[in-house]
Formats: C-alpha cells, structure tokens, sequence
C-alpha cells in the first residue's frame, strides 16, 4: 500500500486499545459490532476511520476519529454503574481521553493558522478536515449561517488571495451547525466535540505560532 | 350636513383602525353584494366610537432575565457565574478577538444579548442615527434587514442593488446624509451577505 495511503491512520489497534484501556479482544467485539445494525446510527467507515493494513487478517490502523468513533460508541452502549459515573464526573478522565483524541486531529490539520487582527483563522480546507466533513457539507452550512446573519466577514471568515479562511468562532459556529444537523451520530459528536476542545487547542496552537514568529524576527531586528 | 362636510375633506381622518381592517376586507372580497353593504354598515355603527387601541409597549427585560439568557447561550449550567461563563468553551470560542464588554455593568451584558441572543424588547423596530429599516447598526447585525432583502430569494444583484442604495446614502462624501462608521458597517454587511461559499 502506497505511503499516501496511511496518511491520518496512525493508530494500531494495539494503541488503540491502549488508548481507549480496553483488550485488544474487546476492541475487536466492538468493531465487530459497531456495524452489526445498519439501521442504527453508528457506523465506521473505512479510509474515514480505519484502512485495513492487512485486510487478509483482518488488521486495521485508525484514524484519531475512528478512535474517537469509538470511543463515543463504548460510552452510548456501556452501561457504567453510580461509582463509575462519578468517578468520571470528577476526575473527567474518560472525557480527557476523547478530547485529546480531538485535540490530536486539530493540531494535524492546522497548518493554515493566521492571524487577521484580533482573530486567528484557518484555511477552509482545514476547516473541513476538522469538521470531518466534505467541502459541499461545508458550502451549505455556510449559506444556512449565513442566511441567518451569523457569518461577518473579517469576524467570522475572510477571503484573503482567492482562498477562504474560518475564525475560530466561525469554526465554532460551522461546528455547532453541522452538529445538530448531520445524519450520523458519529458525525454529530464530532462536530460538538470540535466545538468543545477546539477553541483550547487552537489557541494553544497559535501562542506557539506567535511564539515562533517572535523567535524569527528577533534576529531579523538585530541586523 | 356640517359634519358630512368635515369628514369628506378628509375622509380617514375619523376612521378608526378597525373600521379600516374592515374596509380591506370587504376591498378584497371578488364581489360585494347589498348583503355586504349592510354587514359593514352594522359594523360601523357598532364600532365607530370604539377608541384606538394603545400599541402594547414591550416590557424591558430584567437584569437577570438578560444574564439568564447569556448563560444558557453559552451552555452555562448550575454554576452561573461570570468566571464560569470565562471558562466555558462555547464563549471562549464565540469570543474570540472580540472587545469584550465588562460585565460588571448592566450595558455589558445587554451587548452580548445583542450580539448572541437577539433583539432586546422594544429595539426590534429602531428609528434615529443609526437605524436603517428599523435596525440600529451599531446595535446589531442583521445585514438581510438593512439591506431590506429576502435571504431565500435575493439574488447577487438584488444586494448589490442594496447596497448600492444604501451607499449612495450613507458614503461620506455624501455631504448630507453620509456617515463613515455607517457606511463601513454597510460595506461589511455587504461583504458578508454576498460572499460565496
């Protein structure tokens, strides 16, 4: 398989399994089940979630989404007793795990971050990718926001040299949109947890980026 | 006959509303018959002296009607505090770059009430510096509104026709009527109404 090909599907099951602290057994029960009712609204969808590595043996690698797929699918189906529930309203320690998951996928494909102004903004060909969604999903979220007064150019999104480029709090509302609208379940909760981590992982990633810019002009001012 | 005479030099002038709604009515009836004649004219008589209603003035919301309706915006919970409206991912997100109001004031909370939720009672239908087709500008953005467009229907040259009106208006070198902070919010409201996606 070309190199190309595992773009994004970084994870192993064995890493996978690690990650989400479950066997490599459990995880293959999961998987198996994931599709079992195709009326549901669960589903893994292979080269979006997984690609198979060996497809003979059935082996797969996970993309950060595919992980968190099933993540979200173990917390919708496990029922978790009294103790586990507020052991997990204290600590947040299964919530860290499916937010830094998310976090992981934002830092990938944030390569676009500029700041305009006050606001940090990212191409829409990024937004996309962190959204998991298509480019045509994207355009009609556009036009619905927009329709509904809630996409300010220079606020929201820009155009700058032919490209179009989303603020975080036009990511967020893109998010919010795609969120409550689209068919899957797995989509959906994506969406919300972009909503819910992007804003801290974005941030974080254009301090670094200012800190960077900071660190080039420095010798530039010294010349 | 004096009082037929004083009302036919200005014939709506002693007409109440309801006698006008119905007037409207029977216009836009296919045909009007005797039995129509007489039905309004028993409608006159019974309403004529009826005075004008009074237009109901909206109640102000209260204080903590206001920040209620931030917090739940914002997703905010049980804890409804200003710090955790700071912390709540949804805000800091919304927020971003944005000259942040303090919220120690009351006007603080209102412009986020504006900004977010919506129109205020009583500021949905504005008039005076500022305010074009019944929005203030600096209050809030509602681009469709100003423009005086359908957003399901306008088409690339219905808002550039918009614009165009509104500019001729409000540009500065209009000497009359031009205003650069209008004008620039216009020129904004334009860029975003018809940016493609």
């Amino acid at each position: 398989m070309a190199k190309a090909a595992y773009n994004g599907f970084s994870l192993t099951e064995e890493a996978v399994a690690k990650c989400l602290e479950i066997s490599r057994n459990e995880l293959d029960e999961i998987v198996l089940h994931f599709d079992s009712d195709p009326d549901d609204q669960w589903s893994l969808v292979e080269g979006e979630h997984f690609i198979f590595v060996n497809k003979g043996l059935g082996e797969r690698a996970f993309s950060l989404r595919g992980a968190h797929a099933i993540a979200e699918y173990i917390r919708a189906t496990t029922p978790s007793s009294f103790w586990e529930n507020f052991l997990e309203f204290v600590t947040r320690h299964k919530t860290r795990i499916r937010e830094s998951l998310v976090a992981a996928h934002i830092v990938q494909n944030s390569e676009s971050l500029i700041l305009r102004a006050k606001w940090h903004f990212l191409s829409k060909s990024d937004t996309t990718k962190i959204l998991g969604t298509s480019p045509a999903r994207l355009n009609r979220s556009f036009q619905e926001l927009q329709a509904a007064s809630l996409m300010r150019q220079g606020v929201d999104f820009l155009d700058e040299e032919g490209l179009r480029f989303y603020s975080i709090r036009g990511v967020s509302r893109l998010a919010e949109d795609l969120g409550s609208k689209l068919t899957s379940k797995e989509r959906q909760l994506w969406c919300q947890a972009v909503k819910m981590t992007g804003n801290k992982t974005i941030k974080m990633l254009a301090s670094a980026e200012d800190q960077r810019q900071v660190r080039i002009a420095v010798p530039v001012q010294g010349v | 006959m004096a009082s037929v005479a004083a009302n036919t030099k200005d014939p709506t002038a002693r007409l109440n509303s309801l006698i006008r709604v119905e007037i409207s009515r029977i216009l836009s009836l296919q045909e009007i018959n005797q039995e129509d004649l007489e039905s309004f004219a028993q409608f006159v008589i019974a309403n004529h002296k009826k005075k004008e209603p009074k237009p109901a003035k909206p109640k102000p919301l209260k204080a903590a009607e206001i920040k209620a309706a931030v917090y739940d915006y914002f997703g905010v919970g049980e804890k409804r505090t200003v710090t955790a409206l700071r912390k709540s991912s949804r805000f800091q997100m919304e927020t971003e770059g944005m000259d942040l109001p303090s919220l120690s004031s009351a006007d603080g909370w209102k412009t986020l009430y504006r900004e977010f939720v919506g129109y205020l009672p009583g500021e949905e239908f504005q008039s005076g510096h500022g305010c074009i087709n019944g929005v203030n500008v600096f209050q809030y953005f509602k681009p469709w509104r100003v423009f005086g467009l359908d957003p399901a229907t306008a088409t690339q040259d219905d808002k550039k026709t918009a614009y165009y009106e509104l500019s001729k208006r409000y540009h500065p070198d209009n000497q009359e009527t031009g205003d650069a902070r209008i004008f620039d919010l216009i020129k904004n409201m334009y860029a975003s109404i018809s940016a493609e996606a």
